[in-house]
């Protein structure tokens, strides 16, 4: 039984979507009206339009959507399973985690002449790696940790590891080719500016496959809300609900950020922004995050290549000007309550 | 129902590389209002959460409602026995009635929302723990004993026959503390739930409970009806105190513990 | 066999001091050539051959900027540590040296500054005020803050700032050409009048720390005791951090924001003393130490890639990280 106020929050956020959709879609180097924006995607605008609209903005636009959905997920998921509003992918060092994994492809499968040896449509897979191996270390040593389990020590193995792994992409860029380091120093600080169809899908794919598995998994997420004792005496195998789960918010990190970039703190804001709009326990709170995040990301993108344009910023340094402040807000907030 | 609520046969557990229980054997009748009683560390808590399938032994072997415990799966366990422990944790901004309807976990179906019947058990743990005009009430805003009150809600909420609530009375003034005491009489006697309760005060303990079990130092002293146990000579070696167990006029019996620090 | 604890810092101070000579040697004799004695030290000595020319203007230089730079960033890191009790504290992780990074950049790149005062000023000014605005915000964390939350304070305000900075370099370009190279940190090609700010900025805090020490190591004490024995808590932690500030300042002006010098080296320095001594013979065991772990670092970093050079930075993350982890673990450290 879903309240009227959640759908209609909902159905404004959609709406909201839409309108970023059609507007960054209209703008650029070369303003399209509205309304030739639709009729150019509905196939009957002008020919040079169409060019513009499908080949050159359209993937770009998806794309943004597409993988703020996917980070403003893996956020949600991981503050759920990890019972810490302050967890993000790129706090826990899991989103550089992953650029270490495609910088290292692009490093070993690179001949002389730069070019790739394998195909590029294997990079998801090394960010992946990458991702799942610094998730790992980080979760392993908060378990192993001397002084007790608390939610903060995940967050300071992750800054701890962030840093390294920021450190190895470093080394990692230095020792590979000049021109692919070039192509991924762009790419780390999140850029959606080269999207390609491929992209689109790789990342839709992704969400079309985790969209059903969250849907079914629901309530265990709900009740992974109360302390792990209590939780599995109302009956919910907590570790493997837990695993599950943190395996697929790795998983949609690694794959937004194999194709958009370190794109940080969408992980953070949007589930936060959708506890402020129908809360953290209403039944479309996860459908509230993705569309929160995909407008976010949107935004920044769109923000990026206007306000210096011609020269385009990264998309990355807009969402971490607003997800910082947050973050400090929430840390002293937390701080007045539990003390 | 079986007469056995629960069994432990050789259980040896280790808590923070202690040894919290030592080879104990237990049986627990059904119906019942037990309590565990004994010294700080002396394994109470952790023989609760063994039988409740939330701390793994090291040995030995337990079964609840007549089978081994291995063989549950958690959401039917979490039909048969609902717990509470000692310090439970939920986020602030959830709301008292979310609280209670996350105990309907084990009942609910995965997609569809909350059926008419967990609506209605929910409004009923509400009521039975007074908190129905607090339903919509953030868990943060709540005092200590409301908030307890809450949790317990949940664990009614569970709606299942048999309750162990880990020092339940954690928190509560006296006037809550009786309130909660009361109401687990009450359930065990009108709806016949079965009530395990580690208690710290040995005077409620033999106001409330049915039977008590003794632990010390990872095994259990004494079990049995609470009269049996309830000895000077029992509690006094038990806790290594000097005690006194009194009657007074309405027939009630009381422990006065004597300092040792005698003149 | 037992050292008092003085004769112990003593000999440690000169294992210390020789490791470092030893490492200077290293420094000026390692790279993409190799360099004898002899040319060594011809080259210092006014040689006038290619190879000694090379010594003198570049491989002196970047060693001896690694040295002050090492050592003020030691300093700075140990002097955080003990005015906010906190072993995490260090001018990299509690953002004050992206703080003068920025403010760097904002004097070049929106005002056009770019002489040798005014990149110390911004320096000095970027740094003093975040340092300011962090502890500010931990103060408004309560006094049960953990030590690992004005951690994360610093870390969060160290990203927005470098976001800023970002932001700064893409849209002014002849800023980034400037600038791009400065602020991945390094000891090579510096501007070696910057030596001397920084030179000048160590030898101001030693000489105000000297005047303070005693109180910094009452600071050991909870507020309440250190008040109870006549320290003016308050007053000597602002002094301390500020003095913290100005290092990392002149360190940031050298040789850009470098990240974990400050954290490694008073470890380093508290792990070779047997009892921790007082504050003035640790601030000197520190110094030597983050000299030490600089040098070394910067050798480092021309090996690992050679023909290339990592940045310091990297090389000292590698090495950073596993202290700052290690230290996390630390069971019973003192707490704050």
């Amino acid at each position: 039984m879903m309240r009227l106020r959640t759908v209609s929050r909902l159905g404004l956020l959609t709406a909201a979507v839409v309108a970023g959709f059609v507007t960054s879609l209209a703008l650029g180097s070369s303003l399209i009206p509205p309304g030739r924006v639709l009729a150019a995607l509905f196939g009957e605008g002008a020919r040079m339009d169409e060019v513009i609209v499908w080949t050159l903005r359209l993937p770009r636009v998806l794309l943004a959507i597409l993988a703020g959905a996917a980070l403003a997920l893996a956020g949600a998921l991981l503050q759920r399973v990890t019972r810490n509003p302050m967890a993000a992918p790129s706090i826990l060092g899991i989103t550089d985690g992953a650029a270490l994994g495609v910088v290292s492809f692009l490093w070993v499968f690179s001949d002389e002449a730069n070019r790739l040896t394998v195909s590029i449509h294997w990079q998801p897979l090394a960010a992946a790696i990458g991702a799942f191996g610094f998730a790992l270390i980080a979760g392993g040593l908060t378990l192993a940790d001397p002084r007790g389990r608390g939610p903060l020590r995940l967050i300071l193995y992750g800054i701890a590891l962030a840093a390294l792994a920021k450190a190895a992409v470093t080394l990692v860029m230095i020792i590979g080719p000049v021109y692919r380091a070039g192509q991924a120093l762009t790419w780390l600080t999140g850029t959606i500016g080269a999207a390609h169809w491929g992209d689109v899908a790789v990342v839709a794919a992704g969400l079309a496959v985790a969209a059903p598995v969250l849907a079914w998994l629901n309530l265990p997420l709900r009740q992974l809300a109360l302390d792990p004792q209590t939780a599995a005496a109302t009956g919910l195998p907590v570790g493997r609900t837990q695993i599950v789960l943190l395996a697929i918010s790795v998983a949609l990190t690694a794959l937004a950020v194999s194709q958009v970039g370190a794109v940080g703190f969408v992980g953070l804001i949007a589930p936060h922004a959708a506890r402020l709009v129908i809360g953290a326990f209403a039944p479309g709170y996860l459908v509230a995050t993705a569309l929160i995040g995909s407008l976010l990301v949107l935004g920044a993108d769109t923000l990026a290549r206007l306000i210096a344009a011609p020269l385009e910023l990264p998309a990355g340094a807009i969402t971490a000007l607003i997800g910082a402040p947050l973050f400090l807000t929430l840390l002293i907030r937390r701080q007045g309550t539990h003390g | 129902m079986a007469d056995i609520l629960a069994r432990m046969t050789q259980i040896t557990a280790d808590y923070d590389d202690q040894t919290a229980l030592d080879a104990i054997d237990l049986d627990l009748p059904e119906g019942k209002v037990i309590a565990f009683c004994g010294p700080n560390g002396s394994g109470k808590s952790t023989a609760l959460r063994v039988l409740r399938g939330l701390h793994r032994p090291s040995a030995g072997a337990a079964s609840v409602a007549g089978r081994p415990l291995t063989d549950w799966e958690p959401r039917a366990l979490a039909r048969e026995i609902a717990m509470l422990s000692q310090s439970p944790e939920a986020p602030d901004e959830m709301s008292v009635a979310d609280l209670a309807m996350m105990g309907r976990f084990s009942h609910r179906s995965r997609f569809s929302a909350p059926s008419a019947a967990d609506h209605a058990t929910v409004e009923r743990a509400l009521k039975a723990t007074g908190m129905t005009t607090l339903a919509d009430r953030a868990l943060g805003h709540l005092s200590g004993g409301q908030l307890q009150r809450a949790w317990i809600a949940m664990t009614l909420a569970q709606d299942s026959p048999r309750i162990f609530l880990d020092e339940p009375t954690n928190h509560l003034d006296i006037a809550h503390a009786l309130e909660v005491l009361d109401l687990v009489v009450r359930l065990n006697r009108s709806e016949h739930r079965s009530f395990v309760l580690v208690l710290h005060d040995l005077n409620l303990a033999m106001r409330y409970a049915d039977e008590v079990v003794l632990f010390r130092q990872g095994r259990i002293a004494a079990q049995g009806p609470t009269e049996a146990v309830m000895t000077s000579e029992t509690i006094g070696s038990v806790f290594e105190i000097d005690c006194d167990v009194v009657t007074v006029a309405s027939g009630e019996r009381f422990i006065m513990s004597r300092s040792r620090a005698k003149p | 066999m037992t050292l008092s604890p003085a004769r112990s810092s003593r000999t440690m101070a000169l294992l210390l001091l020789s490791a470092l000579l030893a490492a200077m040697v290293a420094s000026l004799h390692v790279g993409l050539r190799t360099y004898d004695p002899d040319t060594i030290w011809r080259g210092l000595t006014g040689g006038i051959e290619t190879d000694e020319i090379i010594v003198r203007s570049l491989r002196l230089p970047r060693t001896l900027i690694a040295i002050t730079a090492g050592a003020s960033l030691a300093l700075s890191g140990l002097i955080m540590q003990a005015a906010t009790r906190n072993p995490l504290a260090e001018p990299g992780l509690l953002g004050t040296n992206a703080g003068a990074a920025f403010a760097v950049t904002v004097g070049l790149s929106v005002f056009g500054y770019s002489g040798l005062l005014q990149v110390g000023g911004f320096a000095i000014l970027g740094a003093l005020v975040t340092t300011a605005v962090v502890f500010a915000l931990t103060l408004r964390l309560g006094p049960n803050a953990g030590r690992a939350t004005i951690l994360l304070v610093g870390v969060t305000i160290a990203a927005m700032l470098a976001s800023l900075t970002q932001i700064l370099l893409l849209v002014d370009e002849t800023a980034l050409e400037t600038l791009l190279f400065w602020l991945s940190g390094g000891f090579a090609d510096r501007d070696l009048r910057l030596l001397w700010l920084g030179c000048g900025l160590l030898g101001l805090v030693l000489v105000g720390l000297v005047a303070i020490a005693g109180s910094i190591d009452a600071l050991q004490l909870d507020d309440a005791s250190a008040r109870g024995i006549g320290v003016d808590v308050m007053r000597t932690r602002m002094l301390a951090l500020g003095a913290a500030a100005l290092l990392a300042a002149g360190a940031v002006a050298m040789a850009g924001p470098v990240m974990f010098l400050g954290l490694v080296a008073p470890h380093m320095a508290m792990r070779l003393t047997r009892r921790r001594p007082a504050f003035l013979t640790l601030a000197g065991l520190t110094m030597l130490s983050g000299a030490l772990v600089a040098v070394l670092a910067d050798i480092l970093a021309r090996l690992i890639v050679a023909p290339g050079e990592a940045p310091i930075g990297a090389v000292l993350a590698i090495v950073g990280v596993p202290v700052l982890i290690a230290l996390l673990r630390k069971r019973g450290a003192r707490a704050a």
